[in-house]
């Protein structure tokens, strides 16, 4: 995976404003050369410190400008306030095969840090995968 | 009828976002796109074959992802959806480290004992070692101490601090039910140990015979987890609120009044504290503390029981819990509501800029109005001796009542006059300024409201405050004399 030092700061940004409660957002890139383009914050409309859910239509407006401009769902990001970057057990839950997760851990300093995960198939274990900040 | 399919689950679907299909209702749908993308089988139904957390079904805006609605008739107008579920959560944190609940082993009585608790997948061993690794301080061991020290105990709680000053007195046994009618005139720590170490003896229970004040609060909860709050009155509420946030220690607050009661969870994880919940409290003498309201018998029971319910989710890092927020439970009418209390940033303990920064410098009875103002010390007043004295020598003085008739049908006044507050300015012709006017209440606070009211009417005649009011005069005039209902 690759992110732009910028988009990198993007998702660092929103966890802090958003902390103490966690923050949620949507990765839009190019699912072929596996780089995130653009990073959209949406309203975790659960207002809380340890979950988080997005509006389904919300979304779906974001799903058709994304397709309607050519680019990939590449997946979806959320904040861990005072919490690690790990998924869990909610967060294995709700993921899609094949679609990469990011995951910030923030407390009152700021920023800890930003892991990605994903599952490579419906049957296979939540791994973490790489990533590049170019 | 058209069926959208979301980008995040084409792939499972030849890569097409739409397609057309002749179907009756959801299950319908369900069944084409299967049998047309047998891999996709997998992708939408579990082994058990429910639908996976992750997919939602809309028809229209309605949310058809529930199975009972999979054979509604479906309107050809309307659209379907097939679009993920984005939800989440953090992984819950206990407040008890790995390393010490790793610590703990459990032998095969504590198997037995806990068996319940063992069984529930999110407990299990790891989370009795939790339990049995935490530290909690319960202050008050009163009607709200009753369930919490309990239940914490039962539950297995290693290390049990409990603080109270006070001793079992008859009107305890109403609600607190920790303790009985042989501990009358115990201090109720002493009760307090018994009970607990009739449960398990392996608890580490430790009675504090003592007064919370900002000089030992500190001290008393340094190096514990968790502390709850299960006293009566504001100055102890902030006192415990300042200390915990100070310390960095949660707190899982709790009160009751009357048929009403309270809990919320403070100071953990950059949530909100007390302070932001009640910035300060209620004019002293506007409301009458739980002691002068009461409550009724099973309230205390209801509350602390969840009170030590959250304090075991935080202990073993289960399940959702009220922090930053107020649950109230209204048990007349069986209203719960949660409220949220946001962290304010202006807060002079946890905001931006702190004021507070050690309990000791904090002058906790001004602020809750304990201390005696100046206009209180221009009220001049009758201790219960000398009012008793002057009944007795026949002293000519007009005697006002201003207590609710409630309170009177349980201890009645002989030759008193009622007047409620709100009618003293009115009425004040019907006192002679003459002689000395006596005012009493239960507990002598609302009976200076009184006489400052009719000051301020303009009455010029002397007027006295019956100080520490009827309660003041048991034992003194109302063993022999009084009119007990």
């Amino acid at each position: 995976m690759e992110i732009s030092k910028e988009l990198f700061l993007k998702l660092t940004e929103i966890s802090e404003i958003i902390y103490p409660n966690e923050a949620c957002g949507v990765l839009i890139g190019n699912n072929s050369t596996n780089v995130i383009e653009s990073v959209v914050e949406l309203e975790n409309i659960l207002d809380s410190t340890y979950k988080f859910e997005i509006d389904s239509f919300k979304y779906l407006k974001v799903e058709k400008w994304a397709t309607e401009h050519g680019k990939d769902i590449v997946g979806f990001f959320h904040s861990h306030p005072n919490a690690l970057a790990v998924p869990s057990s909610q967060d294995m839950q709700f993921m899609i095969p094949k679609l990469s997760y990011f995951i910030s851990s923030v407390d009152e300093t700021g920023l800890r840090q930003i892991k990605a995960y994903r599952k490579s198939s419906i049957d296979s274990e939540v791994t973490e995968i790489k990533y590049q900040v170019e | 009828m058209n069926v959208y399919i979301s980008a995040t689950l084409r792939g499972f679907f030849g890569k097409k976002n739409k397609f057309n299909i002749e179907a009756e209702n959801v299950r319908g749908v369900l069944n084409w796109l299967t049998d047309e993308y047998p891999d996709s089988k997998k992708i939408l139904f579990d082994e058990a074959n429910h639908l996976r957390s992750f997919i939602q079904i809309y028809v229209g805006d309605i949310n058809k992802t529930d199975e009972i609605g999979w054979s509604d008739p479906l309107p050809s107008e309307k659209e379907i959806y097939l679009i993920p579920a984005i939800a989440g959560g953090s992984p819950n944190n206990s407040i008890i480290s790995d390393e010490r609940s790793k610590a703990i082993t459990l032998d095969d009585a504590d198997i037995e004992r806990f068996e319940k608790h063992l069984m529930l997948r999110d407990i299990g061993v790891k989370g009795q070692k939790r339990i049995r690794a935490a530290k909690v301080v319960v202050i008050g061991a009163g009607a709200l101490g009753s369930p919490v020290i309990q239940y914490l105990a039962a539950a297995g709680v290693g290390t049990i601090k409990v603080v109270d000053y006070d001793v079992v007195a008859l009107d305890n046994l109403q609600s607190q039910v920790l303790h009985t009618s042989r501990d009358l005139k115990r201090p109720k720590v002493a009760s307090a140990r018994d009970k607990v170490r009739n449960i398990d003896k392996k608890i580490d229970f430790q009675p504090e015979n003592s007064k919370l004040d900002a000089d030992n609060a500190t001290e008393l909860i340094d190096g514990y987890d968790l502390v709850i709050d299960c006293t009566d009155n504001y100055k102890s509420r902030y006192l415990i609120n300042d200390a915990c946030a100070l310390l960095g220690i949660p707190l899982v607050f709790g009160a009751i009044y009357q048929y009403e009661g309270q809990v919320g969870i403070f100071n953990i994880n950059g949530g909100s504290c007390y302070r932001c919940a009640f910035p300060a409290p209620p004019p002293a003498g506007l409301v009458p503390t739980c002691s002068e309201g009461g409550s009724i018998s099973p309230l205390p029971g209801i509350v602390g029981s969840i009170q030590a319910n959250e304090a075991l989710k935080l202990i073993i890092g289960i399940g959702e819990h009220l922090s930053g927020k107020l649950l109230t439970v209204d048990s007349l009418y069986l209203h719960t509501k949660i409220l949220k209390v946001e962290r304010n940033h202006k807060c002079p303990l946890c905001g931006d800029t702190p004021t507070i920064v050690q309990v000791e410098d904090f002058d906790y009875d001004d602020f809750c109005g304990l201390k005696e103002s100046e206009g209180e010390i221009l009220v001049e007043g009758f201790t219960a001796e000398e009012f008793a004295e002057k009944l007795e020598k026949h002293h000519p003085m007009t005697i006002v009542d201003v207590r609710e008739p409630h309170e009177r049908a349980i201890l009645r006044f002989p030759n008193a006059v009622v007047i409620p507050i709100g009618q003293l300015a009115r009425r004040k012709g019907e006192l002679d300024p003459e002689i000395d006017t006596v005012f009493l209440c239960k507990e002598g606070k609302r009976s200076i409201l009184a006489i400052q009211t009719l000051r301020e009417a303009g009455y010029t005649g002397a007027l006295y405050n019956l100080k520490g009011g009827l309660d003041s005069l048991k034992d003194i005039i109302f063993s022999h004399e009084g009119a007990w209902l």
